[in-house]
Parts: structure tokens; C-alpha cells; sequence
């Protein structure tokens, strides 16, 4: 079989690897056009010193106001009105057709006596964790 | 030169794939962390304190009065989307791509639901059996 009939097979080992290489970097940035990381974050962190200066039986409610503004909610439960503060964190990741976003909440209750007085507080985070992932398949 | 042709061959099937697969679309939302209900079993009614629940838990996203006490209520909600664009494969033989959509979603939200007594102490839970998890597919009839 000579060289001609062989046709497009047979080519110069060079040109053969700047072709291969020029698809891969065509498909590379087809693919790196597709892709997209994004963050939405609702509301500031709280920071664990701040939330400490809450002292039971000490802090007035005029006092959480100042140091967090105004609650997102003020719920009443039996002889306690408790202030609540909500933080939402997302992360999104997302390839060419997959995409997966993954949100997370804190959440920050302070309960106040009729005084108007702390009487306890409950911190918990679940935005620490929080991973962008592409695979929407699985865990 | 073998080598060569399947190199090439395998090239133009990748690229051809990720030009089918653009036609598709495969979307998760997931909404805080599954709720293990192993760890319930930790909790002692009658003498846990609400400290104690925030500390296997973490803090509620929702919280209610009931007759003597409170409710903490934790959420968790998983979603699937699938869609798949028909008209895409048309851009083989025509100049441009109608949109011929096809697509479904389906999700799930788990509940847990801690009663506490009018002294903050631990009192009893409720909560679903875990969920199937959703699937992806994309018929909606």
C-alpha cells in the first residue's frame, strides 16, 4: 500500500500532534465556556464573638437590636418573645447540563423574658460545610 | 498508524457527544444537610435540655409554641430537574435549532419536628421515614 492510498491516515507525526492538540484545546474551551460557579449569600455571618457578648440575664433587647438590627422574625412563645436572625448561604456549580446547588442556613434565637432581658440563646451554622459540586447524581 | 485512528475516532465521538448531550440539562438543589435520624436516638426525654438538642441538631429553622412548651422544626428538601431539548438534534440538518422542549422535576422535603416541655426539657420527636431520593427524567405526561 503506497502512501497515497492510505489517504488521510498517513500524515507528518508533527502536524499529527498540533491537530490533536488543537481539537483538545477546541473541546477545552468549549467546555470552559459552559461552566459557571456562583455564590448567593443572604443576610452577613455572624461572628461567633459577637454572639458570645450576648450575656444571660445582662443584655437588654435594645442591645441585641444594636449589635444585629432588627430580627427577621420575632416569635412569641409562651412567656418568651424570641428574636430571630436567618443567614443563607448557596453555592452552585454547573458544567455544560449539570448543575447542582447546594443551600445551607444559620440561624441565631435569642429569647427574652417579659423583662425584656436574654434568658438564652441558640447559635448553630450549617453554611461551614458548604460545597460547590457540579454531579447532580448521588449523595 | 492505528493508534492514529482511533485517537481521531475518539475525538470526533467526544465532540459529537457533547454536542448531543447540550441538548440535555440535568439540575439538583439541595437544601441543608440530610437529617440523620440515628442521632435522635441520643436524646433523653425528660432530661435533655434544649442545649443538648442544639448540640446533636444544631439550631431550628423554625420554632412554635404548642399548649405547654415549644417546637423546633429542621428541614431538609432535595430536587431534580430534567430537561432535554429535541429540537438540538435538528441542528444537524437545518440551519437553525426550534426549541422542542421536554422536561420534569420532582423533590422531596424531610421534616423533623422536637417537642420540648414548658421547662425547655427534650419531650419527643416526629419525623417521616426518609424519602425515596427523586430521580432525573425528563417525560412529564
Amino acid at each position: 500500500m503506497t502512501n497515497q492510498h492510505q489517504g488521510l491516515w498517513i500524515i507528518n507525526p508533527v502536524i499529527w500532534r498540533i491537530l490533536t492538540r488543537c481539537v483538545g484545546v477546541m473541546v477545552l474551551m468549549g467546555v470552559c465556556m459552559g461552566c459557571a460557579f456562583v455564590r448567593g449569600e443572604m443576610g452577613d455571618p455572624f461572628l461567633e464573638d459577637r454572639v458570645k457578648e450576648l450575656k444571660k440575664g445582662q443584655t437588654t433587647r435594645q442591645e441585641v437590636a444594636l449589635r444585629f438590627g432588627a430580627p427577621d422574625e420575632i416569635v412569641q412563645v409562651n412567656d418568651y418573645d424570641i428574636f430571630h436572625y436567618r443567614r443563607f448561604d448557596s453555592k452552585m456549580g454547573w458544567l455544560l447540563f449539570f448543575s447542582r446547588l447546594n443551600v445551607g442556613s444559620d440561624h441565631l434565637w435569642v429569647f427574652f423574658n417579659p423583662q425584656g432581658i436574654v434568658e438564652d440563646v441558640i447559635f448553630g451554622t450549617r453554611t461551614d460545610g458548604l460545597e460547590f459540586q457540579i454531579w447532580p447524581f448521588g449523595e | 498508524m492505528e493508534l492514529m485512528k482511533t485517537t481521531l475516532v475518539g475525538w470526533i465521538a467526544l465532540v459529537c457527544i457533547a454536542f448531543w448531550s447540550s441538548g440535555c440539562e440535568f439540575r439538583r438543589v439541595v437544601v441543608n444537610a440530610p437529617i440523620a435520624a440515628d442521632t435522635l436516638q441520643r436524646l433523653n426525654p425528660g432530661e435533655d435540655s434544649l442545649h443538648d438538642i442544639v448540640d446533636v441538631l444544631g439550631a431550628p429553622d423554625e420554632i412554635d409554641a404548642k399548649t405547654s412548651g415549644m417546637v423546633f422544626r429542621y428541614r431538609y428538601g432535595d430536587s431534580k430537574t430534567m430537561r432535554v431539548n429535541f429540537g438540538w438534534l435538528l441542528r444537524l440538518v437545518l440551519p437553525f435549532a426550534p426549541s422542542m422542549n421536554l422536561g420534569r422535576g420532582e423533590g422531596d422535603t424531610q421534616v423533623l419536628h422536637i417537642a420540648l416541655n414548658q421547662d425547655g426539657t427534650f419531650e419527643h420527636y416526629f419525623i417521616q421515614d426518609p424519602p425515596d431520593p427523586p430521580g432525573f427524567w425528563f417525560w412529564p405526561f
